[in-house]
């Protein structure tokens, strides 16, 4: 069955759609990250312009990161004040990012700004995985590798503007957070992402914030930048399709469901590699696509003016 | 699709009163004026179908709505194709498609063509800017392979089916990708290399139903739709949180 997507101005089969929601939400309900990563791949493979890819999973990450954070906020697992310094930054970055978008997008430049952004962090964060998972998975010779610890202190904490994060007990620059949002905020806006990919490790390793309210604070800022983008593509870029937004995010619900029960049977090393192969795989399709020969390298656009 | 037009090709015969042979009119119609886009489009088909008095070179023209357009060359920089150069078209029909009832060079000659705008080679299509021909020519070129790939440009002598060299009908294809607007098909009747006989039908193309309604929304409230958006969102991840902690 087909179904015509308005502003992607384009037919395709509903259940493909609904399909991609499912199985990009059952990864992300095994592996818990965010998906976005995967999903504006997935639509730009599929024919959706990657400008809409962008705008559109914005606006279905909004969707995505409400579930996940009421059942964190239940459980008390958001630093408010942190989530507020990060969400500053990234207001900033995401709004400075979909005005670069716009100027990208006049001059032809938007597709291949998104498909190098993904390369780049899709091959990081997937060789990152993979070495790590394979590590884990060989048998651990040297038995000690040296505990961390508790507060390690480096350059970062030499920077001005402290300030007190109860919730998670740490003391220091606003600076680091506000930078971190920033970044966040920015690859929000260009890679149709949530960006907890870049967020989580950056607040555990960097911040020095305890797991247990990472997820749920990146989740409360995650929100209100998607957000933020999804209002500012509709309004400069008009990349939102609210239509291919509901379709993915309903499979996408149904498919984090059954992924968080699934997920919860299988090991964590195993999942990690898998995930790992996952995105290098997406990460070589986007590469493929930007260094093979075009079938035709003259392209229609829309023009600047 | 072949069954109406044997259909409407007799019903044609059947009824067209006998026309006195000096009348040199070609007469012509469409099976449909109004087509909808609307949530299951995926491209649709029209019949053109007419007769002719006397004989002669049969050419049926349909042009949509006009665009500018950018057309951009990749060229491979640092190991990866970037878009470089740009040319932008103004005045580009989206949708071209010719349909005769010969090979279109033996019908008339090029500059007859281009006068009348009849032929993928013979359309006007003028790049912005003072740039010399030889250097857009390519990019013209690229225009029109890109809209045939899409199924918005065509031009061919196949698919036009005459019946005792006085009725005639050919299909007409609208792609899922067709621009909103008035389209015009035109059928000129020529012999000689000269028109003898020429008529007009309009052809509206709309989109309608829920889809259009949102993507006007997004182009004329941009705002609300972007907050609209957001809110539908918000709505969605919150029911979902809520059936599945029941569940």
């Amino acid at each position: 069955m087909q179904i015509y997507l308005p502003i992607a101005e384009m037919s395709a089969n509903i259940f493909l759609l609904l399909g991609m929601g499912g199985g990009v939400g059952f990864l992300s309900g095994i592996f818990g990250v965010g998906g976005g990563f995967l999903m504006t791949p997935l639509l730009i493979f599929v024919g959706v312009p990657p400008a809409v890819a962008v705008g559109t999973e914005a606006n279905q990450i909004v969707a995505a990161s409400v579930s996940g954070v009421l059942a964190h906020w239940r459980r008390g697992n958001v630093d408010f004040k942190m989530g507020t310094v990060l969400l500053i930054g990234g207001i900033t970055g995401s709004t400075l990012g979909v005005w670069l978008f716009s100027i990208l997008q006049s001059i032809g430049q938007v597709e291949l700004v998104i498909a190098l952004s993904y390369v780049i962090f899709l091959g990081t964060i997937g060789s990152l995985m993979a070495v790590e998972s394979v590590r884990t998975m060989l048998p651990t010779r040297r038995g000690d590798r040296g505990r961390r610890k508790l507060h390690q202190h480096y350059w970062v904490h030499g920077l001005p503007l402290k300030m007190r994060f109860r919730r998670s007990k740490l003391y220091i620059s606003a600076l680091l957070p506000l930078g971190i949002g920033f970044l966040v905020g920015m690859l929000a806006a260009i890679m149709g992402v949530g960006g907890g990919f870049v967020m989580v490790p950056a607040m555990i390793y960097l911040l020095g914030m305890p797991t247990s309210v990472v997820v749920g604070t990146s989740l409360f800022q995650i929100i209100f930048v998607t957000a933020n983008v999804t209002f500012l593509q509709a309004v400069n870029n008009f990349t939102v399709d609210v239509v291919l937004a509901l379709l993915l995010l309903t499979g996408g619900v149904i498919g984090a469901q059954l992924g968080t029960r699934f997920g919860a049977r299988l090991r964590g090393e195993q999942l990690r590699g898998l995930l790992a192969l996952i995105v290098l795989a997406v990460c070589a399709k986007m590469l493929f696509d930007l260094i093979g020969t075009p079938a035709d390298p003259y392209s229609i656009g829309v023009a600047a003016h | 699709m072949a069954g109406l037009r044997s259909a409407i090709l007799l019903l044609l015969a059947l009824t067209l009163p006998p026309m006195a042979a000096a009348d040199e009119r070609v007469i012509a119609d469409l099976s449909d004026y109004v087509i909808s886009i609307d949530s299951g489009f995926t491209g649709t088909e029209v019949l053109l179908y007419g007769a002719v008095e006397n004989e002669g070179d049969l050419v049926v023209v349909v042009r949509g709505p006009t665009e500018t357009v950018a057309v951009r060359r990749k060229d491979r920089v640092a190991g990866i194709w970037v878009n470089r150069e740009t040319v932008e078209f103004e005045n580009v029909p989206s949708y071209y498609t010719v349909a005769t009832s010969r090979p279109l060079d033996e019908i008339a000659q090029f500059n007859f063509r281009v006068l009348h705008q009849i032929g993928l080679d013979a359309l006007r299509l003028v790049a912005a800017g003072d740039r010399p021909a030889d250097e857009t020519n390519p990019f013209r070129a690229a225009l029109i392979r890109n809209r045939i790939r899409d199924g918005l440009y065509s031009e061919g002598f196949d698919a036009m089916k005459i019946l005792s060299d006085r009725l005639f009908s050919t299909p007409l294809h609208f792609p899922a990708n067709v621009s909103e607007g008035t389209y015009h098909a035109e059928v000129f009747l020529i012999r000689d290399g000269a028109i003898v006989s020429a008529e007009q039908t309009p052809l509206f193309i709309n989109k309608s139903g829920f889809q259009w309604e949102v993507n006007h929304y997004a182009h004329a409230q941009p705002e609300l739709y972007g907050i609209a958006a957001i809110l539908i969102a918000l709505a969605a991840g919150w029911l979902a949180a809520a059936v599945f902690r029941k569940g």
